[in-house]
């Protein structure tokens, strides 16, 4: 499998990141059992990797390959309260180090999603997080009523940052107004822990995000896809028919731990970090950056297990870093030691 | 009769593996040919369906890449690709005994007409490559295969013994001048084919142009599509292809469809 060369994680000379306490000294005794828990508002996930949405369908895509049960939580496709048609092809193109998408939230609609799909998914150990779509706060509303009181259900994440669709999506996600109207309606309706995903196509996510943290989302998922476009210069067309569609993969991965990074320093609530993870090693710039959880998403397209690698690899750096609890990392970025250690690099 | 539709009959088995690669070879022009060793797949798959290749060093590519079976012998599964790419320039470096990380069985595959005769095998272009394992999964019924290209050097004459083939090329520098469809027009007009089933791979424009012979002639007709693809395995919902009306996925849903369900005047 395909892997990042290796890099030099830990500058010459500088601390591990917050250590736990007893912490780092080499011992010979068995190593602690590791508390990778993590708590996002009201959902308690066992560990902090998820599935980011529109990359594992509702759970049926990579069941067979590897094991959802090992994961903290799958945050499946988006959905509306209607089937939706998707967009015509070409819907992707191949861009270095990622792709654009323009899927337009092809989906199957609640009721079929509630009586296909769910029954299959709550045999999982595993979190399950519907992220809910619709074109007006009232059917972003109606929608989380439809899903109260549901079993195997256990949060909602609200999609107000969908680059691709006509109507709604980013629509809300880029007006601090309308996304505290939309995460308010969502919250009045639902019983279940709502979490807001952002779009990283504004000019301050922590506006957006204050907002949303007023109208009392549990959590925030940071960030969807950034708009972007590409040309066949031969036809000097467009490569993708809605002609701009959503860039993720590895290539935005340092704007999605910026974004990260500002929206921890601006709100209370816990953060999903996602954008480009690949390894442990992209995710746990995420963890240090503020973010309680991580999804992966792009990545499954390459290797379906990537997932679980990443959980792997968290785990094996915090044993490392003599760590017993994963929120021990949550936010331990040291920007101060960081300008020392360069300057003594040069 | 059309409407014949090409849907597994079981659920799909499929693996990701690492695989040992036990022959790889040139097939003339820009073509090979590899073999790899994964009992599993051999077990479960069938011609039509494809499977889901690492062709990357280092994230380059960042899609795996799609390459139709084109034959199982024992343990070992065969897939003939073109070097046209980075993907490709990568797998064409590849060396015995390397292992190539792949997803697969994927797709549903061509399921044969029980009855019919001749089964008419189409390929345009590389599109041609999962013919020459349905040509042994057709051993003993009446079977023609017409394989057209641009040029000679674009042909793939890698057809087992005794198999009746008829080539074209639009420069008619190898078989008969002209497109595929011209050959497939005058083969659906004998009164023996009467009872004829096609089945076709090949790019879009030839597909169509295929499917509107099938119908023209009242036959039934399969066509394998390809769209591109990131995961291979219904995840990203990038290779839709419109059939009666709503959008199906190459990778999950085909990538063989019954061609007179797909709603080939859509945009694509």
């Amino acid at each position: 499998m395909s892997q990042h060369d290796a890099t030099t994680d830990r500058a010459p000379g500088r601390a591990p990141a917050a250590p736990a306490k007893g912490g780092s000294a080499p011992s010979l005794e068995p190593s602690p059992a590791l508390d990778l828990g993590v708590q996002l508002g009201g959902l308690r996930l066992k560990n902090p990797v998820l599935t980011a949405s529109g990359t594992c369908g509702y759970g049926e895509v990579y069941g067979d390959l590897i094991d959802y049960n090992r994961l903290g939580g799958l945050m499946l496709k988006g959905t509306y309260l209607e089937p939706k048609l998707g967009n015509p092809p070409p819907r992707i193109v191949e861009t270095p180090a990622g792709m654009l998408n323009s899927i337009g939230l092809q989906g199957v609609g609640v009721e079929a999603f509630l009586r296909d799909k769910l029954p299959a998914l709550r045999r999982l150990d595993t979190a399950i997080i519907l992220n809910i779509n619709g074109s007006t706060v009232d059917e972003f509303a109606e929608l989380a009523a439809r899903l109260n009181g549901v079993a195997g259900l256990h949060a909602l994440e609200v999609n107000i940052s969908c680059p691709n669709v006509k109507v709604g999506g980013m629509e809300f996600g880029v007006d601090p107004r309308a996304a505290r109207e939309v995460t308010e309606a969502v919250c009045r309706a639902s019983e279940l822990p709502v979490i807001v995903k952002l779009t990283p196509n504004v000019t301050d996510i922590t506006v957006i995000a204050r907002a949303v943290e007023d109208g009392g989302a549990a959590a925030l998922s940071v960030i969807n896809t950034l708009r972007a476009m590409s040309i066949d210069v031969r036809t000097r067309r467009p490569k993708l028919a809605s002609i701009t569609g959503g860039l993720s993969g590895p290539a935005i991965r340092p704007v999605a731990v910026r974004m990260v990074w500002e929206t921890a320093r601006a709100v209370r609530i816990p953060i999903i970090g996602m954008g480009g993870i690949t390894t442990a090693e992209d995710a746990l710039e995420f963890l240090i950056a503020g973010a309680g959880a991580v999804a992966v998403g792009t990545a499954s397209f390459h290797n379906p297990s990537a997932p679980l690698a990443v959980l792997d690899g968290i785990e094996a750096y915090l044993r490392e870093q003599g760590m017993t609890r994963l929120r021990d990392i949550v936010g331990s970025l040291e920007t101060a030691l960081y300008r020392s250690t360069k300057m003594e690099e040069k | 009769m059309p409407g014949e539709l090409a849907m597994p009959a079981a659920p799909p088995q499929r693996y990701h593996v690492r695989a040992r690669v036990v022959a790889h070879e040139p097939l003339g022009g820009k073509y090979r040919r590899m073999v790899l060793e994964a009992p599993q797949v051999a077990a479960h798959a069938r011609p039509g369906q494809f499977i889901h290749v690492d062709c990357s060093q280092g994230w380059v590519p960042f899609w795996r890449r799609p390459f139709s079976l084109s034959g199982r012998s024992g343990d070992c599964i065969s897939f003939i690709y073109a070097v046209v790419g980075p993907g490709t320039r990568n797998l064409a470096k590849r060396r015995l005994a390397e292992e190539v990380d792949f997803l697969g069985p994927l797709g549903n595959g061509f399921h044969l007409h029980p009855t019919a005769s001749p089964l008419i095998f189409v390929g345009g272009g590389y599109g041609v490559t999962p013919f020459f394992w349905l040509l042994e999964q057709a051993a003993g019924r009446a079977v023609h295969l017409i394989h057209g290209a641009r040029s000679a050097s674009e042909l793939l004459r890698a057809a087992p013994n005794g198999a009746q083939v008829m080539y074209t090329t639009d420069d008619g520098s190898y078989g008969e001048r002209g497109l595929v469809t011209d050959a497939l027009r005058r083969r659906l007009s004998s009164p023996s084919a009467r009872q004829a089933a096609v089945y076709a791979c090949g790019p879009r424009p030839m597909l169509r142009a295929v499917a509107l012979l099938a119908r023209e002639f009242g036959v039934p007709c399969q066509v394998a599509m390809e769209e591109l693809m990131a995961c291979g395995v219904g995840g990203c919902f990038g290779c839709a292809v419109k059939v009666r009306g709503a959008y199906r996925l190459v990778c999950r849903d085909g990538p063989v469809f019954a061609a007179d369900e797909v709603d080939w005047d859509e945009p694509a």
